[in-house]
């Protein structure tokens, strides 16, 4: 156990001290990338919540990004108010969308949540699109305001050390809201509704939470997003943003609150190296888009068929199967039959 | 008045290009229990696939026979991808039906680029009675539904092997005892759903063109249709995608055209919330 | 009459037979992830014998019967039958080679009608590739071989052939059951495996259904029963395994087993709590 400890805080000290220095290495467009890291570990931190430890699928956090985003945009941009109060209102004002929206939707389980929340997303793209007075319709919307600190404007590598203190922290909650009491009820859910309800837990109360939650996280991001960029318009909210989360914390491992930033940093950084992989002179112009959409669904399909349980989980197991052989304890066809029972509970 | 039976004809045809997507939900829901994200690639596919056939100056229904088939075929293939290896867990199977549509989406835009794809269907002169008038092509569509509807219920109630399939829905394990592999079932279910989501694409293209993205629309619209039968009712499908049609023709042309797709997305909100088991009972 | 096989199992039976067992369960070790349900069960069942597995509610009964219909998948030791190795077959093959299960709980297809069911039940012999073509080419040929053996359940159970166009769904439980029997019977097989006969059946109608058990077996069908109710099976069965915690506690003829006052007490003893626990199982 303490081993254990030691090599997280490790990891998280090298990964600090990476964070720290590498804006003195990198361009402004580079920075970009680390910044949208962060942003993502930080929606990717609430959805693995929901999904790893609740057993619920959402691909609508792209909607909350979205509310989060033009909650920061219309309240700076139209209504002057002070960017930092925005910031904080961002995530509340997704938290309460996300208890309005959960109330009836969390009725609905597995496919169908999924499906539901698609839509969810869906609706929330094609209100920014058309609520044009409002949103700025695909024009956008411009003259979103910084928050300023002790005088002066937080930009560039000042915001991103903010987004990352965000993102820290939004990994350190989304961890003791695991650890807590009503995290262990949570993880009792997933595994068991049933019985879960049988010993007293308020199964609905703690999906809706939870869910709300998730919307929480990807609002404060989406806050983040809008005062960094300073410009919002919907195509940056398109539902397969929502598939792009659902693909992080997929990679990262469903049920490790780490999975989101190891989700965030390999997906963002193969989307880039795609990017320039295919923005080169030689290839054609469609190029890019044809192989990022490729390469998302051949993770995708691929993680799902031989690591339903993520890569860094699915890493984990490997290597514990490797010890053990090295050991010589064959312990490893203990999984076979457990999903038997489950391929027989099916067909009921 | 006529401005009403207007949108009610154009609302009919257009809910029947969903009634097609719709039916391949059900094929596939009922023998899977997953919800294929690629039904509406499915579609997407069998208009390009459609166009390509006409480019090489194939006779139109030889082409269209041809595009349904080779959809039948890849439905068939992603069918194995998503179902095919034992004892993968649902949700697992519905997140790779969900990368299939993208990678569909992917080669798509590879093959046929981004430009608005369409062709001409039989006719392009609207026929009018009491002023309400009606495309050849939408009366195509309308008589496939018709068509398709009593086959696909035949298939399933009256042929051994479509008995094979329902009985493999109604229970899996009964049927794995008779002999009966459920995972072939899945795979003959996506199949026949491709078929039918392809014969929406080939019909429909010639009314509203393709792009590379349309996917996700046909297959929310789609989707919204057969949950009116709880995913499981043919029927129910046929008819909540007409419904749907009309309600959407009817916003369309009442209110604002944008909505269109909310309409499609809180009608089947509403109706997973109160019937989850949709709101046709008899399979 | 010697059961529903064209060739009489009889013949093959006592060709060759008479020293191997047809079944033949030796060490098997069955676990659901980290539980041991069964742990490291040997048994055997000759050709035309009437054998009974009795114990507890979770003993293992209904997985051993599940993993030698090839449901789930042993984790140590052999299942044989007629000298082949079928422990790593699917359900579909095993089925194929001749053994078919009357599920717990009896599982009928509810929404086809009787005669759907017993047809569905010979899907095993016809379709025995993924290729469904070949399938339907067995099967237009069969024919005539199916129309027989449906006479002969009909013959069997008279009250299906007045039943048949009615959805299995609608019978009363001792009607199902009798539907049930009768769709395993039209596989043709060699071993009749049966989960729990007696389970949630009114008293005469569970001694009618075993009656026509006893018959069946004495014209050659060779039986391996399921049964919690002990005075069931020692009725019916020439032998008994008392299956308890996973492994074989006891075997012999039910007078050998009367006489163990072991036996008596864990299994005779409290049949109150024993129907309890089952009324809980069938949740």
């Amino acid at each position: 156990m303490p081993v254990r400890r030691v090599v997280v805080a490790v990891f998280m000290l090298v990964a600090a001290g990476v964070v720290a220095v590498l804006p003195r290495a990198l361009t402004p467009d580079k920075r970009d990338i680390v910044i949208f890291i962060g942003l993502y570990t930080i929606v990717g931190a609430g959805l693995t919540l929901l999904m790893g430890f609740a057993g619920q699928v959402s691909l609508g956090q792209g909607g909350f990004f979205a509310v989060g985003a033009y909650t920061v945009g219309l309240l700076t941009a139209k209504g002057h108010w002070n960017p930092w109060l925005a910031l904080i209102v961002a995530p509340v004002v997704a938290m309460a969308v996300g208890y309005i929206v959960g109330l009836p939707l969390l009725r609905l389980r597995g496919h169908h949540l999924a499906v539901a929340t698609l839509a969810f997303g869906i609706i929330i793209y094609t209100l920014l699109n058309n609520l044009r007075d409002l949103t700025g319709g695909p024009i956008g919307l411009h003259g979103i305001k910084q928050p300023t600190l002790g005088g002066n404007v937080l930009s560039g590598d000042h915001f991103y050390y903010f987004i990352w203190i965000v993102a820290a922290l939004s990994l350190v909650i989304a961890y003791n809201i695991v650890r807590s009491r009503p995290g262990r009820a949570l993880r009792a859910i997933a595994q068991h509704e049933g019985a879960a309800e049988s010993i007293g837990i308020n199964v609905r109360l703690y999906r809706l939470t939870i869910f709300a939650i998730a919307a929480t996280f990807a609002g404060a991001a989406g806050g983040l997003f809008a005062s960094y960029f300073k410009f919002l318009s919907p195509d940056s909210f398109t539902p397969t943003l929502s598939i792009l989360f659902l693909i992080i914390v997929a990679v990262g491992g469903l049920g490790n609150v780490y999975g989101a930033l190891v989700g965030s940093v390999s997906i963002v950084l193969l989307t880039e190296f795609l990017k320039r992989l295919s923005t080169r002179p030689d290839v054609p112009a469609r190029a890019p888009v044809v192989l990022q959409s490729l390469v998302y669904a051949a993770i995708l399909i691929l993680i799902m068929l031989f690591m339903p349980r993520g890569l860094l989980p699915g890493i984990q197991q490997f290597v514990a199967i490797l010890i053990a052989r090295f050991k010589g304890k064959p312990g490893a066809d203990v999984r076979q039959n457990e999903a038997a029972v489950g391929e027989l509970a099916d067909g009921r | 008045m006529s401005e009403f039976g207007q949108y009610l004809v154009t609302g009919i045809a257009t809910g029947a290009s969903f009634a097609l997507v719709a039916l391949g939900f059900v094929a596939i829901y009922r023998v899977t229990h997953v919800v294929n994200f690629a039904q509406g690639a499915f579609a997407m596919l069998g208009g390009y696939v459609m166009s390509s056939m006409l480019d090489r100056a194939l006779p139109g229904p030889l082409a269209a026979l041809c595009a349904v088939l080779i959809v039948a075929v890849v439905g068939t293939l992603i069918g194995m991808i998503a179902v095919g290896k034992p004892r993968l867990p649902i949700i697992a199977s519905l997140m790779i039906t969900l990368g299939l549509s993208v990678l569909i989406e992917g080669i798509c835009l590879l093959i046929w680029g981004d430009i608005p794809t369409t062709y001409n269907g039989i006719g392009t002169k609207a026929l009018s009675f009491a002023n309400i008038f009606v495309l050849p092509q939408q009366v195509v569509v309308v008589a496939a539904v018709a068509i398709v509807f009593p086959l696909f219920q035949l298939f399933f109630a009256r042929t051994y092997i479509g008995k094979a399939v329902t009985a493999c829905a109604l229970n899996a394990r009964a049927a794995q005892l008779v002999g009966i592999n459920p995972r072939v079932m899945a795979f003959l279910a996506f199949g026949v759903a491709a078929a039918c989501g392809a014969l929406s694409g080939v019909l429909t293209t010639p009314l509203s063109p393709l792009t590379s993205n349309a996917d996700i629309n046909i297959a929310i619209n789609g989707f919204a249709g057969a949950i009116v039968g709880g995913l499981i009712s043919p029927a129910g499908a046929v008819i909540g995608s007409l419904v749907l049609g009309i309600a959407q023709t009817m916003m369309a042309g009442y209110f604002d055209p944008s909505y269109q797709l909310v309409v499609a997305l809180l009608v089947m909100i509403a109706v997973l919330i109160a019937r989850p088991n949709g709101l046709w009972r008899r399979a | 009459m010697t059961g529903l096989t064209p060739q009489p199992p009889l013949h093959q039976v006592e060709s060759g037979s008479m020293e191997e067992p047809l079944l033949d369960v030796r060490d098997l070790a069955v676990r659901y992830g980290s539980i041991e349900a069964l742990r490291g069960v040997s048994l055997s069942v000759k050709a035309g014998e009437f054998v009974a597995i009795v114990g507890p509610n979770g003993a293992g009964k209904s997985t051993l019967v599940n993993t030698i219909a090839g449901l789930l998948r042993p984790a140590r030791g052999t299942i044989a039958f007629a000298g082949q190795q079928i422990g790593s077959l699917s359900s579909a093959r095993v089925v194929q080679r001749g053994i078919a299960q009357v599920p717990e709980g009896r599982q009928v297809f509810s929404d086809l009608s009787v005669a759907d069911n017993l047809q569905l039940g010979a899907y095993g012999r016809y379709f025995q590739s993924p290729f469904l073509i070949d399938g339907y080419a067995r099967l237009l040929g069969g024919r005539r071989a199916m129309r027989t053996d449906l006479d002969r359940v009909y013959a069997l159970f008279p009250k299906l052939h007045d039943l048949r166009d009615r959805l299995a769904g609608t019978l009363s439980g001792g009607e199902q059951q009798m539907l049930a029997l009768g769709r395993a019977l039209m596989s043709e097989a060699r071993l009749l495996m049966i989960d729990e006969l007696s389970l949630g059946l009114a008293p005469i109608i569970m001694r009618d259904i075993a009656e026509h058990l006893r018959v069946l077996n004495a014209e050659g069908l060779t039986v391996l029963l399921v049964e919690q109710n002990v005075n069931l099976a020692f009725a019916l069965a020439r032998r008994v395994y008392v299956l308890e915690n996973g492994r074989v506690r006891a075997e012999g003829t039910p007078e050998e087993l009367r006489r163990q006052p072991e036996i008596e007490r864990v299994y005779l003893g409290s049949p109150i709590a024993a129907t309890a626990m089952e009324a809980h199982s069938v949740e």
